[in-house]
């Protein structure tokens, strides 16, 4: 069982984004997929457009996987894999938790995965607001990602090329992938993805 | 996480006097989304994240419509599968 886990901020693009990674993984290659949907309100949103679609969706809502119900998670991971074995478990974090926090804690816990990895998703719409105004959690979430998806490339902000030289300014290795996640997302890039050792 | 975030959610029913097709009930939405986020943007940008998920009835858990705004004048909207088409009046 591999773990793909995605951050990023709020409204960055993680719900489309994971749908096509998981309608891919499903249809395309034909392999079992887990969604983890966390939120922190009571009520959940997003978890109903992954069911929509088909999808097999586990709701952690009432508190932030990073900080709050980490031991939740660990042990909905272990019943995933009990229960239901699947090839893939993808998990859609809040958009305000740090995912290298989670996945330190995943890690350390966690035995039942084989591969794992971490993605954050920046919205490249609103990168200038959103460092100008909340620069230590954008930063937060970026630090430790295996991959970086750059995604509204199609929509109005800051010049691609700047935000990718900021990106590594924190890490100059750091992998980023430019998308659109509202159109398809070509095979190189759902390959990038899913690339997990 | 970010503990200075605060979570708005609010659970509404809403009945119209006169029928609606579903175009004149999205176009509604999406002035509704519009109302909030002007309230809550910087420059256009919005620091969060307003979604809406609007249900045709409590019982017709199936038929919604999917909102979201981040960035003024940019509502995006996904019908689930069973919403009905152009024509149809509720």
């Amino acid at each position: 069982m591999r773990i793909l886990l995605f951050g990023g901020f709020l409204g960055s693009g993680k719900t489309t984004t994971i749908l096509q990674i998981a309608k891919y993984l499903t249809t395309i290659r034909q392999e079992k997929v887990v969604i983890i949907e966390n939120e922190i309100g009571a009520a959940g949103v997003d978890d109903k457009l992954f069911a929509n679609s088909g999808l097999q969706v586990k709701s952690l809502f009432g508190g932030c996987v990073c900080c709050q119900i980490t031991s939740d998670l660990i042990s909905t991971i272990d019943e995933i894999n009990e229960t239901m074995n699947p090839d893939w478990v993808i998990i859609e974090m809040t958009g305000l938790a740090y995912p290298s926090k989670t996945a330190m804690s995943l890690k350390k816990y966690s035995k039942v995965y084989s591969a794992f990895k971490t993605i954050t998703i920046v919205d490249r719409g609103r990168w200038s607001e959103l460092i100008a105004m909340l620069k230590p959690l954008v930063l937060g979430q970026i630090t430790g990602s295996d991959l970086i998806i750059l995604n509204k490339v199609d929509l109005v902000g800051e010049a691609i090329e700047k935000i990718e030289r900021e990106l590594h300014e924190i890490d100059e290795h750091m992998k980023v992938v430019i998308i659109s996640a509202a159109k398809d997302l070509s095979l190189a890039v759902l390959e990038e993805v899913v690339c997990c050792e | 996480m970010n503990s200075e975030a605060t979570i708005f959610s609010r659970h509404y029913c809403v009945f119209f006097e006169k029928s609606l097709t579903t175009v004149q009930m999205e176009i509604l939405l999406r002035e509704f989304m519009m109302s909030i986020g002007r309230t809550m943007s910087r420059y256009g940008t919005i620091l969060g994240h307003i979604k809406l998920l609007a249900k045709l009835s409590e019982l017709a858990v199936e038929h919604y419509l999917f909102l979201s705004l981040t960035t003024l004048d940019n509502v995006n909207v996904i019908p689930s599968k069973c919403w009905p088409n152009a024509s149809g009046v509720h």
